[in-house]
This record gives structure tokens, C-alpha cells and sequence, in this order.
């Protein structure tokens, strides 16, 4: 198998995975939202109405945050919500934008990498300790960041080996979303 | 290390990496180079610490609030309102655009959904009308930036939580500035109006008129009484406010209006997830970067690199003020509140500036950023719904441009406008002066 061919495979490989994980990212995203909403609600209600101030919510709602915050990272990397200045990129045409493309990826890739990484240590870390107002272990709640920063990185290949194909043969390219695209696409 | 991680962050920055990345990826290169990969764990761990903060909860509600507002079509309401107002004046559309905006404003935090929110209806109503396009564009444009500026305002909450200021003062010092620059607006619009001749909407609506289209608005416009009212009046935190607004907005929409459908909801929350969640994360590698930046003594630089331009502080306001117009020519207001706010601000309080007056002082001019080209999203958005190259509705925007500008200059020399509010709910102790 030639490697051009090889490349293609691999990235019809990771769009497949990485379209089916982000579909359940999208959806915790949104019961993640809801919950938050309903949390906090719920505790304006009891403190103004009931009298009665909830200790966990503040907690809850703050883990929920995080969680949020890492699932939907990937998601917005689809959906083209992580915005940058692209008055240059915007200029460039053909193969030189595919590499520019490219070294962006590979840099999103390494910092994930790092994230991923020390966002494990930090969960395995964290297993024996208990969150302060309700008795879940913390591991729970970071368990989101090396996950989250995972797919955000596959995400991340997935358009780094399109971009490597682009400059191969800049025919290949898919036009990645610009930030005017992506508000055009809404 | 020195700060050579700085121009690392600008080298990737300018090559189009998205800001929320490269604000980790030149750290982590910084450190990489100095050989200190002890420190990739601190980089990790800033990020996190950054957003797991309760204040920052009030994004995701003041984002969900806007977006439910807005998919249930109470823009309609808000513009008969307007309309009723000041449809009688020259140029009238164009004046209840502005007006529309300043009472989507104190429902929504964010410019773009104003844009997009009262663009989509007013740009065809306003063509149908007689204006021409760009110049309905233009005025949608411009008066959009007033959104982040009447609270509540995502950005305000953004600079409160990373610079460590009271939310509730800075929503009330955003208030009478944000009226301000609306006022402007239609002093200027007024003047175009009668040079080309524009139509006003109808003869002068009567009292029973506007009684009965403010009674068609109430619901919508009870959102700014429950954000405003339960933060100044001290009732609320900016997050339960935030909350009980979005849970407002979902029982008018979904059950008394009826405009909204359950079956909205996923794609509704999902926009509002992705939205949030992207503002989140930035906060989290900003929050890193700038614990990085103060280790490398980046501020301390920057700020010796003022003095030696001057240590006057009414000369260093104007640099700064039209460093920070640059500035928004390229970035969004949140990283550029982000980066430059714990950079800029212990600067200029250092002279002497009240910490909150800098504040608005920032807030309002990075947002007026969010108009200017090249990269301003309000223009993207108004040429999106119109249909005009941004460079078209940029040149028609000008002197409405020029009015804005202004009005960030009158804001920062006039600390009488701003802080007046502040004063009187307890926020600051001291009587703002008249002028700095």
C-alpha cells in the first residue's frame, strides 16, 4: 500500500471513530448543561424559598463545570468554536496553507499529549481522595480532563493527516472551518 | 526562562493556532526549551484551577439565557417597543435598531447574538424601508456592541473573575456607559438621517401606543429586572442570577409564549454547551499563562516599558487605550481581557486609576474591538445575515466607529459617568472625580 493510500485509510479510519465519539459527547454535553442548570435552580430555590441552603450543590455544580468544559473541548474542535486569528491563513492558498495547517494540529496534538498525561496522574492521584460535601472520590471528577483532552487530540490527528494529504496533493484538502464558515454553517 | 515563551505565543497566535491552544502550547514549549519539564505540570494544573471556580458558572446560564431569548423570537416584541418609542424621529428604523439593542442589552451578555438576534429581523425591514443595505448592516453592527456593555455582560464576568473585582460593581459601572454610547449612536444616526433623507417609521405613537407595546415586551424585559435587580440589589450572586434567568426565559418560552418547542431544546443547549465550553477552557489556559507570565516577570517588563514612555497617567490611559483598540482589531474581547488584563491593570491602578474604572475602561474598548476589522465578529456575523462583504458594512460603520471611539475616550476621562452608580450601591468607597 503506497502511502498516500495509507494516509487516506487512516484518516477515514479516525473521521469514523471520532464521528461516533463526538455524537456522545454531544449529547453529555447537553444533559451536562441541563444538570447544571437544574443544580443551581434547585439551590436558589431552597435558599430563597425553603430557607433551607443545600452544602453540596456549589460542589456538584462545579464538578459538572469541569466535566462540561472537557467533553465539549472535541466538540467545539468539530464545530469550529475554538477561534483564532486567521488573518494569515485566510491569505494563504495550496500547499504552504496545508503545512501551516499541519504544524497548528501537530502543536494542538503535543499540547494534548501533556494534558493527557498529566491529566492521568493527577486522576490516579487523586483516587483515594473525597470530595468534601458528598462522598464520591475525586477520581470521578477528573477522570474528564485526560478523556476530554484524548478525543480533542484525535480530533486533532484526524485533521492534521487531512492536512498532511493537502499538502501532498493539495487536491485532497478538505476546507477546514474558518471562523466566518463556522458562523455561516450556524 | 525568559520570555521567550511570549513570542512563541504570538509566533503561533499569528499563524491562525486558535488562541485557547496556543495560550498552552507556547508555555509548554517555553518550558520544553529551558529543559524544565517539571514545570509542564504546573501548566496542566493552572488550567484546571481555572475553571473549576464557582463565579464562572454564570457564563453557561447567561449564554443559555440569550440563546433561549433569542431562538423564541422575543426580538419581535422588543422591537414594537422600540418602535413605538422612537419610530417617529428621522431615520426611525435606524433608531429602533439602536434602542432594540440596548433593551436586548440587559437580556443578553454577548454582542453576536444581539447582532444576529435583532439583524435578522431589522436589516430586511429597515431595506424594505428604503435604506440601503449596508447601511442597515452598520447601524446593526454598531449598536450591537453595546450588548456586552449594559450588563449583564459575559466579558465583565470574565474580567471580574481573573482580575479579582466585584461582578455586581462592574455591572453597575457598565450601565450608565452603555446608555451612553447608545445615546451617541442615535445623535449620530440622526444627523445621517436627515443629510440622505431617510423615512421615519409612522407619526408619533400615543401614549396608549407605547403602553400596550411596552405590555407586549413585559415578559422579556422582566430578564433585566431579575439579572439587574437581584445583582445590585444584592439579592443574587452574578451565578444564581444567571441561573434563575435561564430557567425564566426556558418558562416563558417554552410554556407561556409557547414560542419555543421541547423538541428545540437538545440542538438549543448543545450551541449554548459548545459556546460555553470553549469560553471555559480559554479561561483555564489563560489562567495558566498569565501565572506564567507573572513568573517570568512579563507585567514587570511591560510596565517599565510604559514608564519609560511616560508616568503620566492621562497620557498612559491614551496609550493604552489605543494599544487596546489594536488589540481588538485581532482579538476577541475575552482572550485580549485574558492576556492583557493582569498584565495592564496593576499598572494603572498603580497610578492610582480605581481598579473598576479601568475595568469598564477595558471591557468597553475590547468590545468596540469586536467590531473593527479585520477580525471582528460582530462584522462577520452582520455580513453573514446581510449578505455584504465585511469590508463594505466596515467603511459604511465609520462614523459610527468614530462615535464609539470617543465614547471610550470620554468614559476613561470622565470617571463621573462610570463609577457614579458603583458609588451609590456601596461598590467603590471613594466619590469618583469629575474628570481623572
Amino acid at each position: 500500500m503506497s502511502f498516500p493510500v495509507l494516509l487516506e485509510r487512516l484518516e477515514t479510519g479516525l473521521a469514523w471513530v471520532n464521528d461516533r465519539v463526538i455524537v456522545v459527547f454531544k449529547w453529555l454535553a447537553i444533559i451536562l448543561l441541563a444538570i447544571m442548570l437544574i443544580i443551581v435552580d434547585i439551590a436558589v430555590f431552597m435558599r430563597y424559598v425553603m430557607n433551607d441552603a443545600l452544602a453540596w450543590s456549589e460542589e456538584i455544580a462545579k464538578f459538572v463545570m469541569v466535566w462540561l468544559t472537557f467533553f465539549v473541548a472535541p466538540v467545539g474542535l468539530r464545530m469550529g468554536a475554538h477561534v483564532g486569528i486567521e488573518v494569515i491563513l485566510g491569505q494563504l492558498r495550496g500547499r504552504l496553507r496545508q503545512f501551516l495547517i499541519m504544524m497548528i494540529f501537530a502543536g494542538i496534538i503535543a499540547l494534548m499529549v501533556v494534558f493527557v498525561k498529566e491529566g492521568a496522574f493527577m486522576t490516579w492521584n487523586a483516587r483515594i481522595q473525597r470530595a468534601s460535601t458528598i462522598d464520591i472520590s475525586i477520581f470521578y471528577v477528573y477522570i474528564c480532563m485526560p478523556i476530554g483532552s484524548f478525543v480533542v487530540a484525535m480530533v486533532a490527528l484526524e485533521y492534521m493527516v487531512n492536512a498532511l494529504r493537502g499538502v501532498i496533493d493539495p487536491a485532497n484538502a478538505k476546507p477546514t472551518l474558518t471562523q466566518q464558515d463556522a458562523i455561516r454553517a450556524d | 526562562m525568559g520570555v521567550t515563551f511570549f513570542w512563541i505565543f504570538l509566533a503561533a497566535m499569528f499563524i491562525g493556532m486558535p488562541i485557547v491552544f496556543a495560550l498552552g502550547f507556547a508555555p509548554m514549549v517555553g518550558f520544553l526549551l529551558a529543559e524544565k519539564p517539571i514545570f509542564l505540570k504546573m501548566l496542566f494544573q493552572r488550567t484546571f484551577a481555572g475553571i473549576h471556580q464557582f463565579p464562572l458558572l454564570a457564563i453557561p446560564f447567561f449564554i443559555l439565557t440569550g440563546e433561549i431569548m433569542n431562538r423564541a423570537g422575543i426580538t419581535m416584541s422588543l422591537v414594537n417597543f422600540a418602535n413605538t418609542l422612537v419610530g417617529h424621529l428621522r431615520g426611525g428604523l435606524a433608531h429602533v435598531n439602536i434602542v432594540t439593542s440596548m433593551l436586548f442589552a440587559g437580556i443578553s451578555g454577548s454582542a453576536v447574538a444581539d447582532t444576529s438576534a435583532v439583524g435578522s429581523i431589522l436589516i430586511p425591514a429597515m431595506e424594505k424601508d428604503g435604506y440601503s443595505r449596508k447601511f442597515a448592516a452598520a447601524i446593526t453592527a454598531a449598536s450591537s456592541v453595546i450588548g456586552p456593555i449594559i450588563p449583564p455582560s459575559l466579558i465583565m464576568v470574565v474580567y471580574a473573575f481573573i482580575m479579582n473585582v466585584s461582578v455586581a460593581g462592574l455591572f453597575a459601572a457598565g450601565l450608565i456607559p452603555g446608555l451612553m454610547v447608545g445615546f451617541m449612536l442615535m445623535s449620530v444616526t440622526g444627523i445621517i438621517s436627515k443629510r440622505r433623507n431617510y423615512p421615519k417609521a409612522h407619526s408619533r405613537a400615543t401614549v396608549k401606543e407605547v403602553g400596550q407595546a411596552a405590555w407586549g415586551a413585559v415578559l422579556p424585559l422582566m430578564t433585566p429586572v431579575i439579572i439587574l435587580g437581584g445583582i445590585l440589589g444584592g439579592i443574587f450572586t452574578p451565578t444564581e442570577s444567571a441561573a434563575a434567568a435561564a430557567f425564566y426565559a426556558l418558562f416563558i418560552s417554552l410554556i407561556v409564549l409557547r414560542t419555543l418547542k421541547f423538541r428545540d431544546l437538545p440542538d438549543l443547549f448543545l450551541h449554548a454547551a459548545v459556546t460555553s465550553g470553549a469560553i471555559l477552557l480559554i479561561i483555564g489556559t489563560a489562567t495558566a499563562f498569565a501565572a506564567i507570565a507573572s513568573l517570568s516577570q512579563v507585567p514587570v517588563h511591560l510596565s517599565n516599558f510604559f514608564f519609560s514612555i511616560t508616568s503620566d497617567p492621562l497620557l498612559l490611559l491614551f496609550f493604552i487605550n489605543v494599544l487596546l483598540l489594536i488589540v481588538g482589531m485581532f482579538l476577541d474581547a475575552g482572550p485580549a481581557i485574558l492576556i492583557l488584563g493582569p498584565i495592564l491593570a496593576p499598572t494603572m491602578t498603580g497610578l492610582g486609576v480605581d481598579p473598576l474604572h479601568f475595568a469598564v475602561i477595558m471591557c468597553i474598548n475590547l468590545t468596540i474591538g469586536l467590531a473593527t476589522p479585520p477580525m471582528g465578529l460582530i462584522l462577520f456575523v452582520a455580513s453573514s445575515i446581510s449578505r455584504l462583504r465585511v469590508e463594505v458594512i466596515a467603511l459604511e460603520m465609520l462614523p459610527l466607529l468614530a462615535v464609539e471611539i470617543l465614547a471610550i475616550f470620554v468614559v476613561t476621562y470622565f470617571p463621573v459617568i462610570s463609577m457614579s452608580l458603583p458609588y451609590w450601591l456601596g461598590f467603590v468607597r471613594n466619590a469618583p472625580g469629575f474628570i481623572v
